[in-house]
């Protein structure tokens, strides 16, 4: 039973025990009795009503984003209207993990508050995903706790609880062509190498000048070796399992993307929503990166879904040739 | 309680210094004005008690409870330290009250007695003590005094607790109401004013209940606001329903008379099982005695004894038995055989009852019935109203018993009787030689014969009251009506004597007749009746003593007669009529003693006489009896109710069984969850940790029935208590018992509404979060 309960079954037992001595007494000090017991409430609403109609509720996290495991906290703020304090504030609080779907319900109930004060509640960590907290129901009550009010209810807070980059060795990826003709001056260009043909600017090798063409056009002509394109290192996942599993493959996910990044390798990342379409995201930056995992982890990931690995086909990068990475959770990744 | 306290604003300690003062001060003007009113202890003693004289320093007091309570203000709000200054202030009044020991006590145990005294005298069962501790009266007065100032401090330390650190409503109220309750129990009034200062801080406590852990500042606020509004609100009560003419309103009335009825079925349906239901209480009724010397104060249980049907509208008087001799503070029947003897001197075989004398020789009206269904009145006689005709007595179900009551036939419980207004007749027959008249006639002598007897040590005492009070001895009533002789007694004892139902019993050694005249002159029906009964028969009245009911009749409905309807009042015997009754206790202002005309005996002895209405006392034992009424049949008397009147609310009273039984299911609800909680958290707490630990995972086994979850490491914890060969650690034992906590709290927020009522009983879930504890989260 509730304490609003408790209060409203003592109230009407107050109520029907001066109701009684009315009846059984004749004296005057039992008519003022049950009268004041009439009043009382009466008395709370109109001390209270101003407060309850006014009070304003606000989610908040703090941080934004996390890491797994680390300590974070849900500020819940109210807004009494004006300088009486309100009753007594009972939320009811819905906090989901929206990637692994696990939801906890939580009570807060909060007695005179009398300022706009955050009120911080632990958010729980255990798994990777983008946690919100809304409020299910909220209500304050009148002085006595006997009449209740709702209270708006605010927008949702989100928290991105990110994974922990794990320690992944890269696979060997393809090697990239030079980009800057003077830096492949050492390298000399053989019959099979492709190459094009421009006018000769100051500071190009002497070594890059084609004579043969510079004497037949009669001004000096050199050779650059054209860049060879190299493919995109694209990250497959396959986004679906329980909780543990989901945390440690995008432990390594993250780890495999920082070490590209680190390697400044733009690369893509791919995975299957839970209706099948491909998703995929390109990641040059650490805010790509961040904008990523939020997408990669702002729906519920299935406990069985469709794999990539059984559709080939979708291994393919935004633009160009891409070098697939499968992020597996075990072993390291491959290609 | 801690040092440090940051829970403290200026205007949180102006707020509570006005609760302080509100309680300190209303607490001692109430006290002051209840017990110390000179004229309630002149009922007691012949001098001012020594709280009398503790009233006439009010002021002092009233100051000296603001000086306290500020002092105490000043204590409970320090930042820091209060602790050893509340020791401090606490081995100072231990101090100044072993210095001042004896004067102290003898001043504690003087108002203790003074408020016994009291409350005794009002209530029917408080107890009084004796205690003379040889102090002079002004020296008492200084000692209750002392002991006052010495309570107040300490009070105002309680209180100062109570209201700026507990901030509990009801531990103010604990600490004031206490003091104040014997003297409103007492039905004894406060100084208003003191008490709606009192009542606006029980008030303003309990709507700042729920946010006395809010910020200081707002507190405060929040403290004034309803301090302001409960003093409106209390201003408002006092001014729309004024203390002075204050009349029970009409509702409250009739819900009385429901509600006694509701009541009476149920002990009616109780009382035909055996247990504990089985005997009705009740110890009214008209027995073949009524003790006079052992009646002390009265109290009743307002059940019902007697219902009632008529078709005659009015107040009946419900006759029970007449007594005629008074001998030792007791009225009993006449000598055994004295009766029999009179008729076989007067050679009467089948004579007519006395009882019906005045149908026969008097004026007679119309012929109305009445049925009386006996639900556990005292002793074997049917009750039945005056003036009864002669009628078939095989099929009534009583039986004329001598001169003196109607015999129930044995095992009944109902009878039919019919009787008719009767009034003595202006020119009564003279004796003629034969019919009723004649036996009326030879019935006289025997009337003079036992009638008149008045034991001799009464005798100067009732002649000297006959000659203070009136001129009945010396006036010309020696030829006057005995209805006028009858009229001018109960003047004398309304004049003399006051009518107070919790009257205690006469001291012993002394005649309860003659204490009721001459010493206490107070009493009840009984004393009244016993005493005018007494000064008739020395006038030469032939009187005797009769007990019964009195009801409150409408045609067609069944009226039920309560306990504290019982009544005694006198019959007086006319000649060429018959007995007379004569009602001789001063009436008790009562809402519902107004009707719209007497019925039945009249209660006023002259029909042409202007005398206002007769008592019709409201509630009085004319036999109260140690032994308890034999247990009554109900003979399926119940299909037969119509809509009940009760016919004489008057006294308080309240249901007492079924505030027992609701009491009793209550308190067994209370202990059917805390026992096993109480029980879970000692087993959950055993030093044997693995035991605890495997009794934390039976209960969430158990819990798993109302869809808990087992927590795998909860699994594994027991698995190691059960078979590991090294004991659970602390910390082990403790994460066991949060999984459980846990867990409950779990399900206390997913199951529905009624499961999670039946969860939260059976497992002694306490409330989810209680205001102004830090923020719980459960999940």
């Amino acid at each position: 039973m509730t304490a609003m309960a408790h209060r409203r079954l003592a109230y009407l037992l107050a109520l029907a025990g001066a109701l009684l001595f009315q009846i059984f007494n004749e004296n005057y000090l039992a008519h003022f009795l049950l009268a004041l017991c009439a009043a009382l409430p009466i008395l709370s609403l109109a001390l209270s009503l101003p407060g309850m109609l006014g009070c304003r509720l606000a989610l908040s996290a703090d941080p934004a984003a996390l890491d797994r495991g680390s300590k974070g906290r849900w500020l819940v703020c109210v807004e009494p209207p004006n300088a009486l304090p309100l009753s007594q504030l009972t939320i009811r609080l819905v906090g989901e993990d929206l990637l692994t779907g696990q939801r906890e319900h939580r009570r807060l109930v909060l007695s005179g508050v009398a300022r706009r004060r955050p009120v911080g509640l632990e958010a729980s960590t255990l798994h990777c995903g983008l946690l919100e907290l809304r409020v299910r129901r909220a209500k304050v009550c009148d002085y006595l706790g006997l009449f209740s009010l709702p209270v708006p209810r605010p927008r949702p807070a989100h928290m991105l609880c990110l994974p922990i980059p794990a320690e992944v060795e890269l696979p060997v990826l393809p090697e990239e062509g030079t980009s800057l003709p003077g830096s492949t001056g050492a390298a000399r260009l053989g019959p099979g190498d492709d190459y094009d043909l421009r006018a000769y600017r100051p500071g190009d090798p002497m070594r890059s000048v084609h004579w043969k063409l510079s004497s037949k056009w009669d001004e000096l002509i050199v050779r650059e070796q054209v860049r060879a394109a190299a493919p995109m290192p694209l990250l497959a996942l396959d986004r679906f399992g329980p909780p543990e599993a989901l945390d440690r493959l995008l432990d390594r996910l993250l780890g495999l993307s920082r070490a590209l990044l680190d390697r400044r390798r733009p690369h893509a990342v791919l995975w299957l929503d839970r209706t099948g379409m491909p998703q995929l995201r390109t990641v040059s930056d650490e805010r790509q990166l961040t904008d990523c995992l939020w997408a990669l982890m702002d729906a519920p990931a299935p406990l069985r879904g469709p794999s990539l690995e059984d559709r080939p086909e979708l291994l393919r990068g935004p633009d160009g040739p891409v070098f697939p990475i499968y992020v597996a959770l075990e072993g390291g990744a491959h290609d | 309680m801690t040092d440090q306290d940051p829970r403290v604003s200026p205007l949180s300690v102006a707020a509570d210094g006005l609760l302080l003062v509100c309680a300190m001060a209303g607490v001692t003007a109430c006290f002051l004005s209840l017990y110390g009113d000179a004229r309630l202890g002149a009922l007691m003693t012949a001098q001012a008690t020594p709280l009398d004289q503790c009233a006439a320093w009010s002021p002092s007091f009233l100051l000296l409870s603001v000086v306290f309570a500020l002092l105490s203000l000043c204590l409970w709000s320090l930042p820091r330290g209060r602790g050893r200054a509340a020791c401090g202030a606490f081995l100072l009044w231990a101090a100044a009250a072993f210095y001042a020991r004896e004067r102290a006590s003898h001043g504690a145990t003087l108002c203790l007695r003074t408020i016994t005294d009291l409350f005794s005298k009002r209530v029917a069962w408080g107890r009084t003590f004796q205690y003379d501790p040889g102090l002079a009266q002004a020296e008492q007065g200084a000692a209750a005094r002392l002991s006052l100032i010495l309570a107040l401090y300490l009070l105002a330390l309680a209180l100062g607790w109570a209201v700026v650190r507990s901030r509990r409503w009801w531990m103010v109220v604990l600490l004031t109401l206490p003091p104040l309750l014997p003297g409103l129990l007492a039905d004894l009034y406060p100084s208003w004013p003191a008490f709606m200062a009192l009542s606006a801080c029980w008030c303003a406590m309990l709507l700042t209940s729920l946010c006395r852990w809010s910020a200081p500042s707002g507190r405060g606020r929040l403290t004034l606001a309803a301090l302001a509004g409960s003093a409106a609100v209390l201003a408002t009560i006092t001014l729309a329903f004024p203390m002075e003419g204050y009349a029970r309103p009409g509702w409250a009335l009739r819900l009385e008379g429901d509600l006694s009825s509701a009541t009476d079925r149920l002990s009616d349906l109780l009382s035909r099982f055996d247990g504990p239901f089985g005997a009705p209480v009740t110890f009214v009724g008209t027995t073949g005695e009524a003790d006079l010397a052992g009646a002390g104060p009265l109290h009743y249980t307002g059940r019902t004894v007697l219902r009632v049907s008529t078709d005659r509208s009015g107040r009946l008087y419900l006759r029970g038995a007449s007594l005629a001799v008074y001998r030792d503070g007791r009225w009993t029947a006449p000598p055994q055989g004295s009766y029999q003897g009179y008729l076989d001197g007067a050679g009467q075989e089948a004579p007519v009852s006395p009882l019906l004398f005045p149908s026969l020789l008097g004026t007679r009206g119309d012929v109305y019935t009445a049925t009386v269904v006996d639900l556990g009145a005292m002793g074997n006689c049917g009750y039945a109203p005056y003036h009864l005709v002669d009628q078939d007595w095989a099929e009534t179900g009583v039986l004329p018993m001598e001169d003196a009551f109607l015999a129930r036939r044995e095992g009944g419980q109902i009878h039919t009787v019919s009787f008719t207004d009767a009034a003595p007749r202006p020119d009564p027959p003279a004796p003629s030689g034969e019919g009723p008249e004649r036996e009326a006639d030879l019935y006289a002598d025997y009337v003079r014969s036992l009638y008149l007897q008045v034991p001799d040590e009464l005798v100067p005492v009732l002649t000297r009251v006959l000659e203070e009070d009136s001129d009945l001895l010396t006036g010309g009533y020696a030829g006057a009506d005995r209805r006028d002789i009858a009229a001018e007694v109960a003047a004398l004892l309304e004049r003399r004597c006051r009518y107070d139902l919790a009257t205690p019993a006469a001291p012993e050694g002394t005649d309860p007749v003659a204490h009721f005249l001459t010493e206490s002159r107070q009493g009840y029906c009984m004393h009244y009746a016993s005493s005018a009964v007494l000064m008739l028969r020395l006038l030469g009245v032939p009187a005797r003593y009769v007990s019964g009911f009195t009801a409150d009749c409408h045609p067609g409905r069944w009226t039920h007669v309560p306990d504290r309807a019982a009544h005694a009042w006198a019959e007086i015997w006319l000649d060429g009529f018959g007995w007379y009754p004569a009602e001789v206790t001063p009436a008790a202002a009562s809402a519902w003693h107004e009707q719209e005309e007497p019925i039945g005996p009249s209660s006023d002895p002259l029909p042409e006489s202007e005398e206002p209405q007769p008592t019709p006392t409201p509630s009085t034992a004319p036999a109260p009896s140690a032994r308890p009424t034999p247990d009554p049949q109900g003979d399926g008397q119940d299909e037969q109710d119509g809509p009940g009147e009760d016919a004489a609310p008057a006294s308080s009273g309240l249901p007492v069984q079924a505030a027992a039984v609701v009491s009793g299911v209550l308190l067994l609800l209370w202990l059917g969850q805390r026992l096993p909680k109480r029980y879970r958290d000692r087993r959950l707490s055993s030093p044997d940790r693995d035991r605890a630990a495997l009794d934390a995972y039976g209960y969430l086994r158990r819990m798993e029935r109302w869809g808990g979850r087992m927590d795998p490491r909860a699994l594994e914890l027991a698995q190691k208590a059960r078979f590991s060969q090294h004991p659970l650690t602390q910390e082990e034992l403790g994460e066991m018992r949060a999984l459980v906590d846990r867990e409950r709290e779990r399900l206390c927020v997913v199951l529905g509404p009624a499961a999670r009522l039946a969860f939260r009983y059976l497992w002694g879930m306490p409330r989810p979060a209680r205001p102004g504890t830090p923020p719980k989260d459960g999940g």
